[in-house]
């Protein structure tokens, strides 16, 4: 680069530069968070690629696409085994961890929304411990009770039973924790503490019933883990999360509008109810999916947002789409670390979202005492 | 005009209003005054359209229940008596929020009504301060800039507007009260109307056109300052024996509290 291209690329950083930084001073982030939101586009295409090419195996992605694409020649021909290692092994794996990841941290947004609150998260208030009741309901009693339902709606019948246990939980802490337009943090989630505590007893009773084979099924889903990733279970969550995703935009301007009171809101032109009647539909869908296919993992949903908060605002129209890309690549990024950290073991990734959001939610609590009305 | 005609509104079992009716001209600045559980408050609820009241509420004649809340909020804001909030909003992200009702107008008008907006409530600079950082008063003064967003037009397709305002200076300092009286007189004196619920009765007398006393679920006198501030109706409203004074130049009349008779 010649001296002059430089002086013009450093002006044009620093003009826009300078201009982040006015628009920071007047309190201005939608330039900032359409930057981030590109940005964390790129990041996600890289770590979705990222996470194809890395694995115990070795195994070359660029044979693999030339082979599908029908573009190498006889001497490199495709080996089955790579095939299968990227095609139905890895692949699967990256976009399942996108699209959990996507849903867990938008739930988290829409939950934190809808319950005017910072630490409202599917996880931490039982909305996941409804939606596991609802899937080892059907893992254990599905062929004997359920066997019908099987029948009529075949591999989606897992992710509905977690969407309806999702559903039941968020219903009846919003109906506990809010009266009359308020939500009381401290009864949200002490009540939250309480239905999950409920749910995993009658989860408990459950799995005591189960036989062996169950029990195989209920431990490796259980454990949170994305491991058995495979496109049927794409098939059977995949629809339901894209169309939460798809739909929660929408519900942007109320949520903004939502935090300033119910009242407030409905003065300012939302129709109050409908909001929230759609939001905890699509929360509890979006979990229950999730948590149908990769078992409970948690903290996602509470750091994703709340990161983004201190950078981009919390205006929902950024904020979604935001978190969508960052809990998609957080996800398959720690996906990544739990199937390379132990080789050729893995281990479940909720134990490294716990690890990594555990000690940041107490940050969070400690950092914010006074802001979030605790 | 706003009109009301016997709201009656019952909170659990307890009913709260009895059959109040009362009428809100646009270009005139109405004062709700009265005792603390007067009914003052649930009755500018009840105008908003935010609890459930048995009578009728009209905006320039159409029934309010017949509205969506979107065709509401484009004739009438509201400004709640505190707003809390959990979530980092800046004073501009707050004030713009007003803006989006209705589709929202385009990015460079939109600036230049919430920079207005800011200027008229004193906030000048603050737009890129935290909400939850302010003070009370400032936080008040923050919702007041929102509401005029929303409501930025007193006249709007030859329909009046309205500013619905629940204590608007209750926690401002006596400049600031000031400020916001004159802003809200100067939004009637462009065609609006305004409805406030005062606690203030000498800031009421100053810039209502219109005062409404309550007591106990029921308007007890309503009518100009002059005709509403008496001793009499002082003393049965407020159950408290003061003397009303009168301006030296003028006829705004006023009360102090050291005329209270113990």
């Amino acid at each position: 680069m010649s001296r002059s291209e430089t002086m013009v690329a450093d002006g044009r950083t620093e003009g826009l530069l300078a201009r982040l930084r006015s628009d920071w001073l007047s309190g201005d982030r939608s330039r900032i968070a359409r930057l981030l939101i590109a940005a964390l586009g790129v990041i996600t295409a890289t770590m979705f690629c990222a996470s194809i090419m890395t694995g115990a195996a070795d195994a070359s992605v660029s044979d693999v696409l030339l082979g599908v694409l029908g573009l190498n020649n006889v001497e490199q021909a495709l080996s089955l085994r790579d095939r299968i290692i990227i095609l139905d092994i890895r692949l699967p794996r990256a976009v399942l961890g996108l699209l959990v990841g996507a849903s867990l941290a938008v739930s988290g947004v829409v939950m934190q929304g809808l319950f005017r609150n910072p630490l409202a998260d599917p996880g931490l208030v039982g909305v996941s411990s409804g939606a596991s009741l609802g899937a080892v309901l059907m893992i254990v009693l599905g062929t004997s009770v359920f066997g019908p339902l099987f029948a009529v709606f075949g591999f989606y019948t897992l992710p509905i039973a977690a969407f309806l246990g999702g559903l039941g939980t968020t219903l009846l802490l919003y109906r506990i924790a809010t009266r009359s337009g308020q939500t009381s943090v401290a009864t949200m989630l002490l009540a939250g503490i309480a239905l999950g505590a409920l749910a995993g007893a009658v989860t408990g009773v459950l799995i005591f019933m189960a036989d062996d084979k169950q029990l195989r099924d209920l431990t490796f889903w259980g454990l949170g883990s994305l491991a058995g990733a495979n496109w049927t279970k794409i098939m059977a969550a995949g629809p339901i999360i894209v169309l939460s995703l798809a739909v929660v935009p929408f519900l942007a301007r109320g949520l903004n509008a939502l935090t300033l009171g119910e009242a407030a809101a409905f003065h300012m032109g939302v129709p109050v109810q409908r909001l929230k009647n759609i939001a905890i539909v699509s929360v509890a869908a979006a979990t229950g999916a999730s948590v149908a296919v990769s078992g409970g993992i948690g903290f996602v949903g509470i750091v994703v947002p709340h990161v983004l908060r201190l950078i981009i605002g919390p205006d929902h129209r950024y904020l979604l789409p935001a978190s969508a890309l960052l809990g998609g690549t957080l996800l398959i990024f720690a996906d990544m670390i739990a199937r390379t950290i132990v080789p050729p073991a893995e281990l479940p990734i909720g134990i490294i979202t716990a690890f990594a959001g555990a000690p940041f939610f107490l940050w969070i609590l400690l950092r914010g005492r006074t802001h979030m009305g605790l | 005009m706003i009109s009301a005609s016997n709201l009656i509104v019952q909170l659990s079992d307890k009913r709260v209003l009895h059959g109040v009716s009362l009428e809100a001209r646009a270009g005139e600045l109405t004062a709700i005054a009265g005792p603390n559980g007067s009914g003052k408050t649930t009755t500018l609820k009840a105008i908003a359209g935010e609890t459930a009241y048995d009578g009728t509420v009209r905006i320039n004649g159409h029934d309010i229940t017949t509205l969506k809340p979107w065709e509401l909020a484009l004739k009438r804001a509201v400004l709640p008596q505190a707003t809390v909030i959990s979530f980092p909003f800046t004073v501009r992200e707050i004030v713009r929020m007003g803006l989006s009702i209705g589709g929202g107008v385009g990015t460079a008008l939109t600036d230049r009504i919430a920079q207005q907006a800011l200027d008229a409530v004193d906030l000048t600079g603050f737009s890129g301060r935290f909400y939850q950082e302010l003070s009370g008063g400032e936080q008040q003064r923050v919702q007041m800039a929102r509401v005029l967003c929303q409501i930025w037009e007193p006249i709007r397709n030859g329909e009046p507007s309205f500013l619905l305002l629940d204590e608007p200076v209750s926690s401002l300092d006596i400049r600031h009260q000031l400020t916001i009286m004159r802003l809200a007189r100067d939004f009637c004196a462009r065609g609006g109307g305004v409805i406030a619920v005062m606690h203030d009765l000498n800031l009421s007398a100053m810039f209502a056109d219109k005062m409404i006393l309550m007591k106990a679920g029921r308007i007890r006198a309503a009518g100009s300052p002059q005709e509403v501030m008496t001793d009499s109706i002082m003393e049965t409203v407020f159950g408290c024996t003061m003397r009303v004074n009168v301006t030296p130049l003028g006829t705004t009349p006023f009360i102090l509290p050291h005329t209270a008779a113990h």
